[in-house]
């Protein structure tokens, strides 16, 4: 592999001595260029020296350690010159640590490193001692990473080891800290992938055990597993105990665990096809949609989109909807943000005439919401409405409402706003973009928040991309344009500002024609901050575009290579050396 | 019910030590370890101090001694408000250890953090490396037991911290200031889940407020809060979200007849448990214990008058401002009785039934000096009962009858 280019500006040797430092910052900094301290002493010694030395970095803080897990899984393969199995004690080290991630990402890495031995008979070795050791460990936490490395190498083991790995699974399941019971439950999804490998009577059983577990988030995770298996033959053989197990979950004592049962609904129904899921478990969904508690109703609101799909559109119109019209007035916010996200996906499912009749009703209200979030969801998804309807019909109704929200107090959501319009300006075309809706755009341009006025200049260069230069000309720059004479010089950048920004839209004649003469202006300006732009624009213009362009610009640099402000002398002056 | 005979067994502070008291070293908090191998104790200072039995092949009870200490917290300024943030260590949670290591949670008023004791050795670079680009040497420097912060939680209560407890499985840890109670996951500091939230739409309307939390000892999903009109609100994190709307309330309604000016201080709860079997909740306020059953949530079983005296002195102790100390309580292992302090070096192990209380003086002789306080009883408490000496923290061990009380800078063991 190529050598790594040393960029720091460190010398070598005074990285690796800052490893030790007492400045976290420093340590953090030397961690980061592991790679290039074991590029410029070569994979020999790398493995020698620097992996051992490693082990000394084993005890520092959790920021450290995620910097060094980082590291290590960059590239370090190359570096200890392929041979894999020197980084696996370091792994496994890192896979005792109380920080979760880093445990995670240890043991990931030590799947992947895993993969690229080539010995079959190694990697069962190596695997099994990882293993049995990280289990028979005084730190409890290191049988997260037990459970994560089962499942990777279940099958490229020996029947008799196979066997081992079950029964430290089945202790796990069992063991009297919660975390540890966590850890398996988590996990346990990709194991149950290997079936029939493992056993039936193995899954039932420890399904079985975590379902009467009082720890909800052991109980939770038996979704995930279920789920899995629904994707082997399991389902098939054992249809009932999968489908009463789930049901169990949806009507768990635990808000939690409804809630993610609710979450995976899609899967579950792509697991279980269509017709298991509208007769299983679409009642289900039905319930959480008035349910008490707002987190599920709000999760429930949301899977609509999603669950849409599995339905009849019957039961769409006759059970879902009637639903939503006690949604929609919620009184708390989050469940009518999450409707307003995924009830527009019913208009294609059920139709025309009933879109109007059922769902126009609620997008109205909606529409009208107290809360600008809300409002700002649903315009995100209104091409799934406009596309059943038409956008004439609507646009009476949306256009007072874009109008509002472009006039919020928020800046956040003006600039959210602001984003709609290309939307509608791809999705409908220039028809659209009435005087009105250019006059919102207008006004961003010139809002006293500087993000709003950034988004509305990068908004303008992706209505050129969809609409046209010539379109844009006429409807809009020449009034961009008209900002030059504004008396807030900020407002007078926006000119300058856009020009950088349409740069790669703009062709040359309209250069030569339209922006020289704006920019031979503006050279003029009072304030050195418009002049200095002016530098910068030119210099962009002339790089990006040449040919003709290059001599306006030139001789616009060098009016300002004169000027009066010494910060403005020095860009123009360095502008023309470049060019 | 099996009368439990409690004896002193052993203190650490002497009576010189105790007469000149500083400030900083007085007790502010106390905790046995899971185990009982270990306590923990925190002061005004900000130290954590801990004390552990050593391991011995004798079979006898052995006795604590010192093991460790670390400054946990130190006097910060917040510029927000213009007010020094105290050290002082409120509260402080065992976790569970791994290997050798032990993971403690303290907090003061503002700051949760998590620390960690380990064996470790400290090392140090002797020989930087050079040009040859060879490993720098290292050199142990310190060897033993090392005090690191794993973990710090971030400044998001608006007012002071008054507890903190750990789930049983250590999933969550709840803690609460006046107005709020968060749940929080050890494993991610940054964010936390608003539990339940007393704060009113208007500022000025404030009359109540949290003053304390606990979580149930054995089920993860259960606490109870209390507050400063003498309510006790049992949640379960499993019906909703926002734990308040489904809370269980047990309050004993005000009588209007007993009412007077000291009677919105004296009502206010200082803390409350859960008994160790779950069944009972024990509420401390200045001058009673309550005593409720969870299953029946309508009246406390019990209302103990803890030392009827006090009733008759308060408004020398609202001069003195004693009336409005905290004191804690703590359920003894067999769920019978609970155990709670009071001025003049005593405390007070009642059982749950209110009908026999048994008041304990601490003493540095090494005595048990114990009296039977009959129901109704009154002395005239004369200029030698000192207010000064109160015993506001106590300890209950989880796996033996053994509890640690603190007065002052002395703490104190007694076990059945």
């Amino acid at each position: 592999m190529p050598k790594i280019e040393n960029t720091t500006g460190m010398p070598i040797n005074l990285i690796i001595d800052e490893l030790k430092s007492d400045d976290i910052r420093k340590r953090i900094h030397s961690v980061k260029h592991l790679d290039l301290i074991a590029s410029t002493i070569g994979p020999d010694r790398t493995k020698n020296e620097l992996i051992p030395f490693i082990q000394e970095l084993l005890d520092d803080d959790d920021e450290v350690l995620i910097e060094l897990v980082d590291s290590l899984s960059r590239n370090f393969v190359e570096l200890v010159g392929g041979q894999v199995q020197v980084l696996l004690p370091t792994f496994e080290a890192l896979c005792r640590v109380e920080d979760a991630s880093v445990r995670e990402k240890a043991a990931n890495q030590i799947k992947k490193c895993l993969t690229q031995l080539p010995d079959q008979k190694k990697v069962e070795e190596l695997s099994i001692g990882i293993i049995k050791r990280l289990n028979d460990s005084d730190y409890y936490m290191a049988k997260n990473a037990v459970a994560i490395l089962i499942p990777a190498i279940f099958n490229q083991v020996s029947q008799n080891n196979q066997n081992d790995l079950i029964n430290i699974i089945l202790k796990m399941s069992q063991d009297q800290i919660p975390q540890v019971r966590k850890f398996t439950s988590m996990y346990f999804q990709d194991l149950v992938k290997h079936f029939p490998l493992v056993n039936e009577t193995f899954i039932q059983n420890i399904l079985n055990s975590f379902i009467k577990d009082e720890q909800d988030f052991i109980r939770m995770y038996i979704v995930d597993a279920l789920i899995q298996a629904s994707k082997t033959p399991f389902l098939q053989k054992q249809q009932n105990f999968v489908l009463n197990m789930f049901k169990q979950l949806a009507e768990d004592q635990s808000w939690r665990v409804r809630y993610y049962f609710c979450d995976k609904l899609a899967e579950i129904g792509e697991a279980v096809t269509k017709e298991g899921y509208r007769k299983n478990f679409q009642n289900y969904h039905l319930k959480f949609l008035q349910d008490n508690e707002p987190e599920m109703k709000s999760i429930a609101a949301l899977k609509i989109e999603r669950v849409s799909t599995l339905m009849d559109p019957e039961d769409i119109l006759n059970k879902l909807i009637p639903l939503l019209k006690s949604i929609q007035s919620d009184t708390n916010a989050f469940v009518r943000n999450a409707l307003a996200s995924s009830v527009l996906a019913l208009c294609p499912i059920i139709g025309k005439k009933n879109t109007s009749e059922q769902i126009l009703p609620i997008f109205l209200t909606l529409l009208k919401d107290q809360d600008s979030e809300v409002r700002i969801t649903l315009f995100k998804k209104l091409s799934l409405i406009t596309n059943v309807l038409g956008v004439d019909s609507l646009s009476q109704s949306v256009i007072p409402a874009l109008t509002e929200l472009a006039q919020d107090k928020n800046w956040r959501i003006r600039a959210s706003t602001i984003e709609v319009l290309s939307f509608f300006a791809r999705a409908i075309g220039p028809e659209f973009l009435s005087d009105k809706v250019l006059k919102l755009l207008l006004d961003w341009m010139g809002d006293k928040v500087f993000s709003v006025r950034q988004t509305a200049i990068q908004q303008t260069a992706q209505l050129i991309s969809i609409l046209g230069l010539a379109w844009a000309d006429k409807n809009l720059l020449t009034k961009i344009w008209a900002f030059q004479s504004i008396q807030n010089y900020l407002h007078r950048l926006t000119v300058l500002f856009t020009i950088n920004q349409i740069t790669s839209q703009l062709n040359n004649e309209y250069i030569i024609k339209t922006i020289v003469p704006i920019l031979q202006s503006m050279a003029k300006d009072s304030v050195a901050n418009i002049r200095s732009n002016v530098c910068r624009t030119s210099i962009q213009l002339a790089k990006e575009k040449g040919g003709n362009v290059v001599d306006p610009m030139k001789k616009i640099l060098q009016t300002l290579s004169d000027d009066q402000d010494a910060e403005v002398k020095y860009q123009a002056k360095s502008a023309l050396e470049s060019l | 019910m099996k009368k439990q005979d409690w004896k002193f067994m052993q203190v650490f502070g002497d009576k010189a030590s105790s007469d000149n008291v500083s400030d900083e070293d007085i007790i502010s908090a106390v905790q046995f370890e899971r185990t009982g191998r270990f306590l923990g104790l925190g002061d005004k200072a900000g130290r954590l101090i801990v004390f552990e039995v050593p391991q011995t092949k004798k079979k006898d009870k052995a006795e604590y001694q010192y093991l460790t200490e670390l400054q946990s917290h130190t006097r910060e300024f917040d510029f927000l408000k213009s007010t020094d943030i105290e050290e002082k260590i409120n509260q402080l949670q065992w976790l569970r250890g791994q290997g050798k290591n032990m993971y403690i949670l303290t907090t003061n008023d503002k700051t949760v953090k998590l620390w960690k004791i380990s064996e470790k050795n400290v090392t140090k670079v002797i020989k930087p490396s050079g040009k040859d680009l060879a490993m720098p040497k290292l050199q142990v420097v310190e060897s033993g037991l090392i005090p690191s912060v794993r973990k710090v939680f971030p400044n998001l209560h608006n007012y002071h911290i008054n507890s903190l407890t750990a789930s049983n499985n250590e999933e969550f840890v709840l803690t609460s200031d006046d107005l709020k109670v968060y749940l929080w996951s050890i494993e991610q500091p940054a964010k936390a889940f608003v539990a339940v939230d007393l704060k009113p739409e208007n500022l000025d309307e404030l009359s109540e407020v949290i003053t304390s939390s606990t979580f149930h000892p054995t089920l993860d999903n259960q606490f109870l809060y209390t507050t400063s009109k003498g309510i006790v609100k049992l949640c379960d994190m499993r019906k909703s979200g926002i734990c308040d709307n489904t809370a269980i309330t047990m309050a004993e309604p005000e009588d209007p007849a007993k009412k007077n000016f000291f009677t919105e201080i004296v009502t206010s709860i200082s803390d409350a448990c859960f008994s160790r079997n779950g069944k009972y909740i024990f509420s401390r306020d200045f001058l009673t214990v309550k005593v409720w059953d969870i299953a029946m949530t309508n009246k406390p079983v019990a209302t103990v008058q803890v030392f009827e005296p006090l009733k008759s002195k308060l408004c020398d102790l609202y001069e003195n401002e004693s009336i409005f100390d905290k004191f804690s309580i703590a359920s003894t292992l067999d769920s019978n009785s609970f155990v709670t302090g009071n001025f003049n070096s005593t405390f007070h192990i009642v059982d749950r039934m209110g009908e026999c209380n048994s008041q304990y003086e601490l003493n540095f002789n090494k005595k048990t000096v114990v009296r039977q306080i009959p129901p109704k009883y009154f002395e005239n408490l004369g200029s030698s009962y000192d207010f000064n000496r109160k015993v506001q923290k106590l300890s209950m061990c989880q796996t033996q009858n053994l509890v640690a009380v603190a007065c002052l800078n002395c703490l104190y063991f007694y076990t059945a």
